[in-house]
This record gives C-alpha cells, structure tokens and sequence, in this order.
C-alpha cells in the first residue's frame, strides 16, 4: 500500500427490474375483501411481545391474526418479508394534521379590545374556545399525512391547538382516501394551555391573565350548570360537556408544566401535560404530579462554539440543557413517569428518528420507546383496544422496517394504515447493506462496506486493519456488477464485472487490470453495518465520553448540586444588629438550630458538633426583605389588559430558576414580595416569597403569608407616556378614583350578594340561583373584609390623599403605599390613616410625578410617625438593599439603625411577616446575614446568607462555585466542538442569554403572549 | 397667635425664595488659604497636616503644611482635619441636558440623525436646571456632558456646574466626539435572547466611510464647507478625542482596531463591560477606559456575581488608565459611591478617587487644567469632614469651583426644610 486514499463509490438499482413504483399504481384498497398474509417477519404485535418468525394477516384494514403458526386461508396475498420487521405503526397526540391555518386577528398596543368581537352567543373572550371542534375542521392532507407515514406514523390527534381553553381534537388515521374513515375517535379529547394564541382581544395579556381565565372558566362554567339562568353562553354550555373527555394541557416549558398540573388539580382534573422536552430540570415534582406527559424530541443542534469570544455568548444554562435533552427520555423512564413521544417541534421529520435513536443510545429501553410511540399514546386517548398493537381484531396500522427501528442503517419501507398501503421503495430489495469480506487473486485481506438506503447504496472497500481504501465506481444492472477503481500507482484503473446473489448476498465476478491481465474476485456477507468496530472497552469509553453531568437546582451556573441542608450554627463574638428596640449588640453569640433563632448572648453554650463562625469584627443582621420587587415571575408582570386585574396572581407564575434570585441573596436579600406592576390601576395579587434558590416555585413561597394586592396611581395607569391602551379608561386622576370607586362598590355588592345566598337554607337555596364566582370581585371583596392587603403604587400627594379618603369611606386601611415619593408631602395624613410607606431612596427626575421627589422622603414620614421601607423594583438596586438605607443615613440624618431597619423590620411589618422576620429575636426564622463589616457601609460584602437556618449563599462557596460553572462550561464546550468535527449537525451561537436587566413596574412583555 | 401668622408668613417668604436655584458665586476675591487639612491629591497621594492655598481661583500652593507662609494669604482657615478633594468630575452624562426624562420639551440629549458630531452640547447645557445643584452638592462640581443616541452622537463639552449661563460654565469645547460602536449581537425582546445582528458589517462600513472622508475631506486645499466632516479631522489628528461605546470583547476589537486603521488618534473606550477580559489587547493598544457604574449585575449568567465591581481592580492591576462614570443626569450624583464600589472589590481609596478626579482629567486631556489638587490648576475642590467615597461618612461641608465658594442648597433641600417644617420636625 503506497498511498492511504478515502474512496467512496455508488451502487445504482436501476428501474430494469428492481422498479421504485409511485403509491397509486400499488394501491389496494381495502374493499377488495383480500386477505394480506405477511409472512417471515420479525413482528411487533406489540411494545412488549416479538415473534420472530411472525406472520401478520389482514383484511379490510383490521387484523385478522397475529403468530408464529397462522394457518395462511387461500387465497391470501402473500408477503414474503423474510428478514423485515413489523411495528404497530405510530400515534402522535400532538398534531394539527388537516387542520386548517389559523390567522392571528387584528389587534395592537394602542387600544385594548375588551370584549369577544364576534358577535355570537359564545363566551365573553376569544381566547376561550371550547366550541371548535377539531373533527368539524378536519380535511385530509396527503402531503402532510406522507410526512407522518414516511416516518413510520399511523394515527396522530390532531386540532387546532390555540387559545387558552381548546376545543376537542379529534383521532384520525393517516389514510388519504377517506375523511369518513380517517376518524378514529371525533372528540377523543378536550385540551388547555397557559397561551392565548392567536385571540385579537386584548385580554389575557399576560401569562397569569391566561391562568386567571382559566380559573374563572372553569367557575363560570359550574356556575352556568344551574337551571333558570336566563344567559346562554354557548361556549360554557360545550365546556360542561367536554368535561368527559381525556384532557390535555399544552405547556411550552418545566414550569408551566406544573403550573397547569396545579390549576388542574384545583378543579379535580388530571391533565395530560404536553411537554417540551425539558422534564429533566424538575424530574422529581414532575414525579408528583401524577400526569402522563407527552414529550417533543427535537433536541437542539449543538452550537458552534469554536471561537471563544462566541461560546461566551452561550450560558452554562443552555449548555447543560442541551446535553441533557437527550436523557430527557430515559430520565422519566426511570423516574416511572408515563409519557408519550410526540414529533412536535421538528421542522424536519427525518430528525425525528436521529433524535429517537439518540434517547435510546442515552438510556432509553427500546421498548419504552416503542410503547411511548404505540401503546401510550393510544391508551391516553382511550383508543389502545383499538390502535397502538397488531392484535385480532385491531386496526391494521403497521409499518415494514428493513431492520429494527433503533438501527440507524434502518429503512422504512411501506407503512399501512387502516387497510392503505404506502411504499417508500420496493419489498423485494434485498438489504444489501453491511460489510463484506472482499477477495481477488491478487488481493485478499479486505473488506467491502456497503451503506446507504436500500434503494441507493454507498459502498467503499477497505483493508481489515489499517484506514486504507480504494476508489471504486461501482454499477448493477439487475444482479450484474460492474465496478471500476483506481487501485494504486502500480495498477491503475481496475475493472470488475460480476454477479450478485441477491438472496445470500455473495458478490463474484472478473477484474481486468490496465494492463489486460484478468483476474477473479468475489465479496461475502459478513456483518451488518451497526457492528463495525465498535469492541466493548470502545463503547464503554464512548459511554462514559458521552455522560452528561448531573442535573443542578436550577440546572444552570450557580445552581447548587445537592439539597441545602438546614444547620446548627453559632456565630460568635459578632456584631449584632437586632433590629430590635435594644439595637446594636457589639460581641454577642447568635445560635441557629431547626431553622430558627435559638438564643443571643454574650457566653452561649457551644453545642457539641455545633458550627462555630467566628464573628469578630464582623456584624450579623437580619435577612433583608425587599417590599417591592418584580424578580422570578414569568410571562410579564402587568397584566395591563383593564383597569382592574384583581384576579390575576403572582403566586400562579414564579419562576425559581431565575438568576436574579441568586444575586439578591449575594447582596443579602432574604425575602421579597413580588408584585404586579403598575400599568393599570388595580394589578393583581402578590407573591410573598422567600428567596429560597433552588427550590420550586412553590416552595418559594412563604407559607400563610397574608394576601397583598398592587394597586397603582398616576402617570403609569393613566397611560401618560403613550404607547399602549390609549383608549382605556381612566386618563385622569379624577379618573383613576372612580375606577377604583367602583372596584370597591362592585365587591361591596358582590359580598351582600353572597351573605344573602349563604344565608338561604338548603331547600331555599335549590330555588335560587347561586352568585356566579367572580375571581376579580372576590379579591376586591377580601380588601374590605380586611383579609387582602393594598400595596398601592403612588407618588404625588393629591392621589394618595385620594385613595385614603376613599379607604376610609369603604372601612378599610390602606396598608402600604409603595414608591410614594411625595410621602413627605403628606405623612401627618398617612400616619393619622395608618397607612406604611416603601420608598425608593434617591430615584428622581424620571418623570413629571417624581420631580418633587426627595431623598428625605423616607427621613420626614419615619419622623412623621409611619412605619417606612425602602424598595428596590429592580434586581439590580435589589442585589445592595442595604445600599438604599445607606443614602436615606447619608441624607436624612437618621441613626444607623433606624436607616437600617428600613431594609429589615419595617418590611416585614409591612407585609405582616414581623412575628417570624425582620430581627434576630429568640423565635423568629433564622434568616441572617453575616457581613464583614458595618452593612451600611458601601465598602462592606456579604460573607453569608441563611434563609430558615440554610446556607444559601457564602462568598467562599460562591468562589467554588464559580470554578465549578467555568469547568462545566469548558467540558460541554468541548463536547459540542467534537459534535461540530464530528459532523453533527450545529448551529449557530449565541442562543439566550436570558438575564433580564432590569424588573420594573412598567416593563410590559408582548413577547410571551402567543 | 398673631405672632406665629407673622412668623409663618416671614418662614413662607424665606422659603419661596429661596425655592430656585442657587446664585452663583463670584469670581475668588482674595487669597484663601486651609491649613490643617488632609489633602487628597488625587493622583493618588494624600498629604496629611497639608495646607492648600488658591488665589485668583487657581492653586497655588499644595503641600505638608509647616512649610507654607501664611503671610502671602489674605485668609487663612485651619480646617482642624478635614479633608480636601478634587471636584468629582462625570466623565459622561447629560446633566444640564434634561430636566424631567418623561417630558420631551425638557430633553436636549437626542439630537436626531446618525451623524451628528458637529453637534456640540454645550448650546444645550441649562446652567439653571433644577437638577444640576443636586448633583454638585454630593461633590460632582464638573462633567463632560453628552447626549444619547445616533451612530455617532455628539461632541461632549466639559462643564463645570456653578455658572450663569453655558459660555460661564464652559470649561473645554468639543472635548471629543461619541461613537456607538455597533452591536455584534441584539438583545431580541421578542425572542428573549440575543440574536446576530445582521447589519453589524454595513454598520461598520458605514463608520469607515465618515472617517475617511474626514480625512479626504482634511486633506483638501480647498473645499466647500462640510460642518460634519469639519467637526470630525481633529479627531484624526487627535486635537478632539473618539470616544467609542462598546462592550462585548468582539465589538472592542473591532472597534479599537477599525479605529487604529483608520487613523484616529485619541481613541478612549467607553461603556467596556468585558475590558477586563482583554487587558494586554487593550495595554498593547494604549487605549484608556471609562467604565459606567461599578454596582451593575453581570450580564452573562456564568460570570462572577461581581465582576462589574471587581473590573476596575482588574484594569488598575493591568496598569490601564480608566475612570468611572454615571450617565444618568441626576444619578450622577452617586459618583462618588460608584467608585466606593470599587474599594469594597480591591482598590485602594485614593485609586477609586483618580477614577473620579486625576484620570478623568487625563483621559479628557484637561489634566493641564483640572482634576487634581495641583499647583497651576483650577481651585475646584470639596472639603469633607469624613470619606466622601462612602455613604457612612460622605458630608460635604463645602465645596469651590475656580476659586469661588459655591452654594451647596438645591431643589432637594428646600423640600426637605419646607415639609420639614410643616410637620415640626
């Protein structure tokens, strides 16, 4: 061997014999009353069951009988598919096959639609559609449906999938004959999500709008199940009867994922959540929700990350998650989640199967993806007596494989569906495919590779041992072969003609050299291709270079690795602030136990096995607690549709993974109340949280923590800056009084509307007719019965006055006025009221309402008498809490501890939290900050953060930490080049780097609308 | 009863006068000099028991304090240890240029087009917006002022904020013009991550070609007159400072390498959040940095929690010039905090001080003029009784620019004593 050369040569079937015919001249039609007999198959008759040597009989598109000894009745047609396999063909649960295309409605910024423009007696909003029917939309599509046979599918659910509250989706087999027969199941299920999609009405405009529709639907709906309404809605009316069906929850993500499984369970419905493939973030509570899950493999390209200023552009986050995306199969598997694959997302089905292959090679059993293409998905849709497994009597859906369905080299060659036969290329092609032994008289030793499709195979010949190969151009015409290759210098061209033994796959024949010498040569079937090379130490080796790291909580940089566990600590000889009435305690003891303050003093007790901080120099304070944030929640925080959104709530879209929760607790932040923002007069509920990283979203929360609802005044609400909902009332102050006039007013009555309902007996009440709950109502409701609390957005002096006044005249206090940068103005009346402030502590100049605004502000109404915070509204300002106090100590002459107190107790007063929060007190949650020196300070750091006796933070960690991501990001990084070398396919970086830069109130997100 | 009318009615008319915004001082009448001080010079040395003097609003002498004779002073002061700084200067910002953000009729920082570097700010600069004794009270006496927007968005002046009108306040015209280098990636609020910005090679181009024709435009004997391309030659011949806005390593590359090729001669990087990944490139290219505020969240995910504090550290370590600075017009008042940020993460306090005063000046190109407490220099300084650096001990007991004593009163205060009062405290 001289030269080491790379060849690669065609071998071409021509039509001489081996014709490729089109699907209409081989049709046959199930009305021809034959019997099919498949006989010498390797038959899947289902996930779990193979007969090797099967045969399959059919008959007007069901099957007659499944076995390895069928008697075949005369007359039958017979397959001979010796060699072949046979798979139920497969069902997709998520598909708008035939359906047609939808056309987002006309809508804009500028003026709100408020009510359904279509005229009908249907629900009041249009993203509520529970009346379309997928099988009245319903026409066949033969080029769609091809893409779905091709690949190996028979049956898919398909339907319109858009709105909020769905209609039904129909079950249809793939036929392209018959409409009438296509339709397995007409309404085989009912579906929601958390989108709006393509509704022109301005409301829901946000994520949580979209789930507050779907609470009142649901309440709307039991509601209108009462006799003597005198009010059709027609869309109600089908809600109450799909009720029925199996019911699907579209979720584009984890953690809408368990948002939906939470609204479900609220109203006793177990959905069937449709994923998106990214499960593997949150395995255990997805465990929890006891949901099937249908699940997308369309995993993403690697990136092309070669140049390093590029990879930067990349975050840890979408690295790790697209390593992981593949063991997103085998991680739900394990973790015995019943789940459905669907080829949702793939803009190109041939994917679908290198994706399939890819989750098995990652750990998926074979047969757990068979069953989540066939059996799973029929049982969902109630239809596995009938589809989904080849057994008598069953929908003769299946589809004919040259080899089984995880082998690469794999071919599908017809698939048949409810008596249809497709052909992707013809039955009676051997599989040529594999590695031969290859011998002539001059040349032994070598091998020839045949690969390729059936139809249309590569081949190239190499030695056994080394990479060296020959060019070969290679023709066949029905069993003959004529080859030619350029062996070496010495020989020159080289050419070969021959036989093949289709049937025992033998290659021989005559080879002239250049130089007209002749000689004989032949090829053995040796192997099939999959086997190459590949000896168990080198797939070990491969495995292990494939395992993905683990999974972190978030699953992205600074997630932790592990469960936080809860410590005992004393922190010693520390400078403590109490911010208690006893103040700053120089060289006191805190001790931590169970996640609680156990006891402060001089000389406590060093518990055995205690974890002793020496605190010297340095000073301990309680966790602070930021009273006006827009951090972690997802979907857009103004729901900036109508003026009064009091039904929509934080609490239902808090996203756990959001970075900025990390960066609070960096800066000592311990807690936050995540509020609506303030583009409407009356927003929505708060989410109190804890910044409890790496929890889920509800473990954020802080339990029975009392309701709070935002409310805003001024410029935001009354549209002042332009830009959006022009037409929407109020443009005034004035205005702005007399919506929420009429908030109150309507709870009011809403409430005496009940007391009276509730105060009927039962034989009263069968006569009446029950108040329909209304969610916006029941919240304004709760403020005048003192059970909801108002943080209201306000700067000028005249509004707040407004609003206290118009408080007083319903009863209740205002709690909170959040921003209030007039307070000083009017801190005699606040004070009198009972009203708290949260401040900004020197923003001003942004806009007309704050040019009075001060940075003394906080300083006269502490003075004044009202219980004052200070408040980030940003993640930024939010990251230093301690930072806003320091300017109100610079400004406004206070002590340092009552600056301080600012950021702590005053707070948790504000938001009801200060029996558990807001000092160190024996008792209270042990929700500490320890900094290396005086908090105010602007040169002191954070050294660590606990939360209920949990180190969430610690600057030594942090550093740790930090080395962690910059390895974890270097070995994906490396991975993801290899792919690129490798010929995977990539695209191109950046992706999403996902950190928003600032939260505030005005921040008003279209993006996440559809 | 009577009395307390007459009393609350006198309050009232102090009050309302007082509401507006504060004269400004007269030229420095006589010769002043503090002794028993804590001078930071702010070229990073301190001198302790110093004794500065300024006459005719120049310093004229600034050392330890035994050597000086007090007899050449009309007015010597013993400030029994306080501190004198230089007068903080904003490298960039539109103080004097808005008045309220959300009102257009009171912005003048946006001027419309792509290319407006004959555009000079200074025609801008309301020596009477209620928002600039704001700033000047925490000790901000000077900033370069600029505007927003376009490719290339204007030529910043340099103006100190004690003056009657914008030719008082004008320290040096046409410091230098602002450049936003174009982004490589976009932050795509629709798709919520960033995405290849498509035109960023046209974009360039379009860069490359308004350089050259200044240059083509410089070297013509005789020409038509072009105000844009008039406004930009002294940019090539380094009279007028670049100053360049980018932030990602890619952008600064290109930016400083395009720049280089095309023959500019000041080129000053600005905005430069990852600079600090690219020292030597920067070192080698001899190009000084002003970075914005120090108190920012990184803005990769994967970065460290702190690196947009811990970046001046970084460059003071690789021996680049830089300074700090706050481009929001009333939150330039923080300066001072912005580079106390820097202390917390590795700088010493008078290194975070010449981010603020001497390296301003430099990379200006006014160190001839101001920026530090140097004989020959403009009197323009604060005397503190504590740190000003840090919100705990930032008290400003007086503050001069030239030589004259300025009045520390704003909108701010006048609030704070009017309600004040009202509500007794």
């Amino acid at each position: 061997m001289k030269k080491i050369i790379l060849y690669f040569f065609f071998l071409l079937i021509t039509s001489v014999v081996y014709g490729q015919s089109t699907y209409d001249d081989n049709k046959v039609h199930s009305n021809e009353n034959l019997v099919y007999a498949f006989i010498n198959a390797k038959i899947h008759v289902d996930y779990q069951i193979v007969l090797n040597n099967g045969t399959l009989l059919i008959k007007n598109g069901k099957v007659i009988k499944t076995g390895e000894e069928v008697v075949i009745p005369k007359g039958a047609v017979v397959l001979d598919l010796k060699g072949k396999y046979i798979y139920p063909s497969f069902i997709d649960l998520y598909s708008t096959y035939g359906m047609p295309k939808l056309k987002k409605g006309e809508s804009s910024r500028d003026n709100t639609v408020f009510s359904n423009p279509n005229g009908k007696a249907l629900g009041w909003n249009m993203a509520v559609k529970p009346e379309v029917d997928a099988i009245d939309l319903f026409e066949l599509n033969s080029d769609s449906a091809e893409k779905y046979l091709e690949n190996g599918f028979g049956v898919v659910l398909s339907g319109q999938r858009d709105g909020v509250v769905r209609g039904t989706n129909v079950l249809v087999d793939l036929n392209d004959k018959s409409a009438n027969k296509s339709v397995i199941i007409g309404k085989a299920s009912t579906e929601v999500s958390l989108y709006k999609g393509k509704s022109s009405q301005t409301y829901p405009s946000s994520k949580m709008g979209s789930i507050a529709l779907l609470r009142q639907t649901y309440l709307d709906a039991k509601w209108y199940n009462q006799k003597g309404l005198n009010y059709t809605d027609l869309s109600l009316e089908v809600f109450n009867k799909n009720r029925e069906y199996p019911k699907f929850a579209e979720a584009r993500g984890y953690l809408d994922l368990l948002r939906l499984d939470r609204i479900g369970d609220e109203f006793g419905d177990q959905y069937i959540l449709i994923g998106a493939g990214d499960e593997f973030n949150r395995i255990g509570e997805i465990k929890k929700t006891n949901a099937s899950i249908v699940v997308p493999i369309n995993f993403e390209d690697a990136f092309e990350v070669k140049d390093p200023m590029i990879a930067d552009m990349v975050d840890l986050g979408d690295l790790k998650a697209w390593e992981l995306a593949p063991y997103n199969l085998s991680m739900l598997d394990e973790a015995d989640i019943e789940f459905a694959i669907t080829t949702n997302g793939h803009k190109k089905m041939s994917k679908f199967w290198i994706h399939l292959r890819q989750a098995v090679k990652s750990g998926l059993s074979e047969q757990s993806a068979l069953k989540a293409l066939t059996y799973t998905p029929a049982k969902l849709v109630n239809a596995n007596e009938t589809i989904g497994a080849l057994r008598t009597g069953m929908q003769a859906n299946f589809f004919i494989s040259s080899t089984s369905i995880f082998d690469k080299e794999n071919q599908i060659i017809e698939n048949w569906v409810d008596g249809n036969r497709f052909q992707f290329s013809d039955i009676t092609i051997p599989d040529l495919r594999g590695i031969y032994d290859f011998k002539s008289d001059s040349k032994s030793n070598l091998r020839l590779v045949v690969s390729g499709s059936i139809g249309k195979v590569k081949a190239a010949v190499k030695p056994n041992k080394d990479s060296t190969s020959y060019t070969l151009n290679v023709t066949l015409r029905g069993n003959d072969i004529k080859i030619n290759y350029d062996a070496d210098d010495e020989q020159g061209l080289i050419k070969l003609v021959g036989t093949v033994d289709l049937e025992k796959r033998q290659w021989s024949g005559v080879g002239t050299k250049e130089d007209g010498s002749t000689f004989n040569w032949s090829a053995t079937y040796k192997k099939a291709l999959e086997e190459e090379d590949l000896s168990a130490e080198a797939l070990a080796k491969e495995k292990q270079k494939y395992k993905p790291g683990a999974v972190w909580f978030p699953n992205k940089s600074y997630g932790f690795k592990e469960i936080l566990k809860t410590e005992t600590v004393l922190i010693k000889n520390v400078t403590v602030w109490t911010c208690e009435e006893q103040g700053n305690l120089e060289k006191t003891s805190v001790k931590i136990k169970d996640g609680k303050i156990v006891a402060i003093g001089k000389d406590l007790k060093e518990d055995k096995g205690i974890k002793i901080i020496d605190g010297t120099g340095k000073h301990l304070t309680p966790g602070m607690i930021d009273e006006h944030s827009h951090i972690s929640a997802s979907g857009g925080f103004n729901e900036w549709a109508e003026s009064n959104s009091a039904e929509v709530r934080i609490g239902d879209v808090l996203d756990p993974d959001e970075i900025a929760i990390y960066y609070q607790l960096a800066g000592g932040t311990t807690a936050a109340q995540i509020l609506h923002g303030s583009a409407n007069c009356i927003g929505g509920q708060s989410g109190l949280i804890k910044l409890r990283w790496g929890s889920n979203a509800e473990e954020l929360k802080i339990k029975d923590a009392d309701g709070f609802i935002k409310f805003a005044l001024g410029e935001n609400v009354k549209k002042s800056s332009g830009g959006y909902a022009q037409n929407q009332f109020p443009r005034t102050r004035s205005g702005v009084e007399q919506v929420d006039k009429d908030a109150f007013t309507q709870g009011k009555e809403y409430l005496a509307a009940w007391e009276k309902y509730n105060a009927l007996s039962s034989k009263e009440k069968l006569n009446a007719i029950e108040p329909r709950r209304n969610l916006e109502l029941e919240a304004i409701g709760e403020i005048l019965e003192k059970k909801r609390f108002i943080t209201c957005h306000s700067y000028v002096q005249s509004e707040i006055n407004m609003l206290m006044h118009l408080a007083d005249s319903f009863g209740f206090t205002l709690n909170t006025f959040t921003h209030i940068l007039e307070g000083y103005k009017v801190a005699d009346k606040m004070q009198a009221h009972g009203a708290g402030a949260s401040t900004f502590s020197d923003w001003w100049a942004y806009k007309t309402e704050v040019m009075d605004a001060i940075p003394y502000n906080a300083k006269i109404m502490h003075k004044a008498g009202v219980v004052v915070a200070l408040n980030s509204d940003n993640d930024n300002e939010g990251s230093n809490l301690n930072l806003l106090a320091s300017k109100v100590y610079k400004y406004g002459g206070l002590t340092q501890v009552e600056a301080f107190n600012m950021v702590t107790i005053n707070p948790a007063k504000l938001l009801h939290l200060d029996h558990r929060m807001g000092s160190i007190k024996v008792g209270k949650d042990a929700d500490l900050v320890l900094w290396d020196g005086n908090p105010l300070s602007i040169y002191s750091t954070v050294l660590k953060t606990y939360i209920d006796g949990k180190c969430y933070y610690s600057k030594d960690e942090n550093g740790k930490k930090l080395n962690e991501i910059k390895k974890e990001r270097a070995r994906i990084i490396e991975k993801m080049i290899g792919e690129e070398e490798g010929g995977g396919s990539t695209k191109k970086a950046p992706v999403k780097k996902k950190r928003q830069t600032v939260h505030e109130c005005m921040d008003i997100e279209m993006h996440h609308l559809e | 009863m009577k009395n307390l009318l007459i009393i609350a009615t006198l309050l009232f008319v102090v009050l309302s006068a007082s509401a507006q915004i504060p004269t400004p001082a007269p030229a420095q009448s006589e010769s002043v000099l503090y002794v028993n001080c804590v001078a930071h010079v702010g070229n990073g040395k301190v001198i302790k028991n110093a004794a500065v003097g300024f006459v005719d609003g120049k310093f004229t002498f600034v050392q330890e304090g035994s050597s000086v004779s007090k007899s050449a002073f009309k007015k010597v002061i013993d400030l029994k240890g306080n501190h004198i700084y230089p007068g903080f200067i904003n490298a960039r910002t539109d103080l004097g240029l808005v008045e309220t953000n959300a009102v257009l009729s009171t912005k003048d920082n946006a001027e419309t087009g792509k290319f407006r570097p004959h555009v000079s700010t200074a025609k801008s600069y309301d020596a009477e917006n209620m928002v600039i004794p704001t700033v000047r009270s925490n000790g901000i006496l000077m900033s370069n002022v600029t505007g927003k927007g376009g490719v290339i968005t204007n030529s910043s002046c340099l103006m100190q904020h004690d003056a009657w009108n914008w030719e008082d306040a004008l320290v040096k015209d046409n410091v230098g013009i602002w450049l936003n280098w174009p982004q490589k990636y976009k932050w795509s609020w629709k798709q919520n991550k960033y995405e290849v910005n498509k035109d960023y090679e046209g974009n360039v181009n379009e860069i490359k070609k308004i350089f050259n024709n200044a240059k083509a435009y410089g070297n013509q004997a005789s020409k038509t007159t072009n105000l844009i391309l008039e406004s930009m030659v002294p940019t090539l011949n380094g009279t007028k400072r670049t100053f360049v806005v980018a932030n990602g390593a890619k952008e600064i590359m290109d930016a400083v390498n395009t720049l280089k090729d095309l023959g500019v001669a000041n080129i000053v990087l600005v905005g430069a959040n990852d600079a600090w990944k690219m020292t030597a490139f920067l070192k080698t290219n001899d190009i000084p940095v002003m970075l914005g505020p120090l108190k920012q969240l990184p803005n990769s995910q994967d970065e460290d929690l702190k690196i947009m504090a811990k970046r001046a550290k970084i460059l003071q370590d690789a021996e680049i010039l830089y300074c700090i600075y706050r481009s929001s017009f009333w939150d330039g008042r923080n300066l001072p905090f912005s580079a106390g940020i820097g202390v917390a993460y590795g700088l010493t306090k008078e290194e975070a001080l010449m981010a603020i005063t001497g390296s301003v000046a430099k990379i200006l190109g006014v160190d001839d003029q101001v920026g530090t407490l140097e004989v020959g220099k403009d009197a323009t300084f604060i005397i503190t009784s504590g740190d000003p650096l840090d919100y705990l001990t930032h008290k400003m007991e007086s503050a001069y620019i030239q030589g004259r004593e300025i009045n520390l009163d704003d909108h701010h205060k006048q609030l704070d004593a009017k309600y004040s009062q009202k509500h007794g405290q």
